[in-house]
């Protein structure tokens, strides 16, 4: 397999995006790169799924990391590990002001137009606390979801039934 | 005047056809066109990121995104083992990013700049420059000339005894001695037989 891989995925270092796993000490990251047909003479997206140890534990799914090459792996499967952050799924950070954003706007513009305007029941940024907190409740994002059919007495989750 | 027409419609029939120039500007899928990019990025940069918008009314945008549409391909093209990824709709100002290998990154703030002026300045910081691309040129030139011998450096031939019509190898057959440049200097072209 690592025959076959194109040169950019040898690199020390990836970009990819976190990607939902069932892995307990380890993310798996989807890294995109493009690879060129000859004969059309256009690039075509591919990806490759790595997975990647994070000692921080801050990365979570839908976050853009940048991963990097372990130089002994202790683990067959785990080649990589996280070393930078470079967004943070719901919290960018916009890195030439370093302000928070949202989408094409600057979050503290949007509070003071919301101020202006009295809004009252807006989602605060500030007071919210950190991601992580309803994992599992409310929040399925973490672990892969998957089609499911049969009624059980306690439902997973994870399987949807619709 | 119908003349000059009919020797138009000659003309185009004998003028060869792109092939598969079809989508929005095929310019971009030409050898030579991905050629001409002066970008060649410097070894340690690994990954190229740019960030824009999408939405036309943003118009400090534009010049990122004639970049992506324009010039990313030649980027790739010039520098295959350079990973890039583009974000959209992510943050209101556009901007490039390059990751090296020691982690450390550097931004380029493209606000309002056009592509080629995005182009210019990333040559200007990040790539090499006109000089060391002809050295280099010319060291992959010696490399790649087929007419070298030398299996175990990675050419086909390993001597021209085994091309058809040249003199076999003196491994298998001797070389007569008024050809060896031994039997020559060593003065026995000088002895009478």
């Amino acid at each position: 397999m690592a025959g076959s891989l194109p040169g950019v995925l040898k690199n020390s270092i990836l970009l990819g995006q976190v990607v939902p796993s069932n892995l307990k000490n380890a993310l798996k990251v989807q890294v995109p790169y493009f690879t060129f047909d000859e004969r059309l003479k256009a690039y075509f997206k591919k990806t490759e799924d790595f997975i990647a140890v994070d000692p921080s534990k801050e990365s979570k799914t839908g976050d853009v990391v940048i991963i990097q090459k372990l130089e002994k792996q202790t683990k067959k499967d785990i080649t990589h590990h996280v070393s930078q952050t470079v967004f943070k799924l719901g919290d960018v950070k916009d890195p030439i002001s370093g302000e928070y954003v949202v989408g094409s706007e600057y979050r503290n513009r949007r509070d003071k137009i919301d101020e202006l305007y009295g809004a009252t029941g807006n989602f605060k940024y500030d007071e919210a606390p950190k991601r992580g907190r309803l994992e599992g409740t409310r929040d399925f994002t973490d672990k892969p979801t998957y089609r499911t059919w049969h009624e059980f007495e306690k439902d997973d989750p994870y399987g949807i039934r619709n | 005047l119908l003349d000059s027409l009919l020797q138009e419609i000659h003309r185009r029939k004998r003028r060869r056809k792109m092939s598969f120039m079809k989508g929005i500007s095929p310019i971009r899928r030409t050898t030579n066109y991905l050629n001409a990019s002066p970008l060649v990025l410097k070894r340690r940069v690994k990954i190229l990121t740019v960030n824009f918008n999408e939405n036309e009314e943003e118009e400090h945008h534009k010049g990122a995104r004639d970049f992506v549409f324009w010039n990313l391909p030649q980027v790739q093209y010039k520098n295959p083992n350079v990973q890039i990824v583009t974000f959209r709709n992510l943050t209101p100002s556009p901007f490039i990013t390059c990751f090296l290998e020691d982690n450390s990154k550097i931004l380029f703030d493209v606000d309002s700049q056009s592509n080629k002026e995005i182009m210019d300045r990333l040559v200007k910081t990040v790539g090499k420059s006109k000089e060391l691309l002809e050295e280099e040129a010319l060291a992959s030139e010696a490399k790649s000339n087929p007419a070298n011998f030398c299996r175990r450096l990675g050419f086909d031939r390993h001597c021209i005894c085994e091309m058809p019509g040249q003199v076999p190898c003196p491994i298998m057959v001797p070389v007569p001695k008024h050809w060896r440049g031994k039997w020559w200097n060593q003065g026995h072209r000088y002895e009478e037989e």
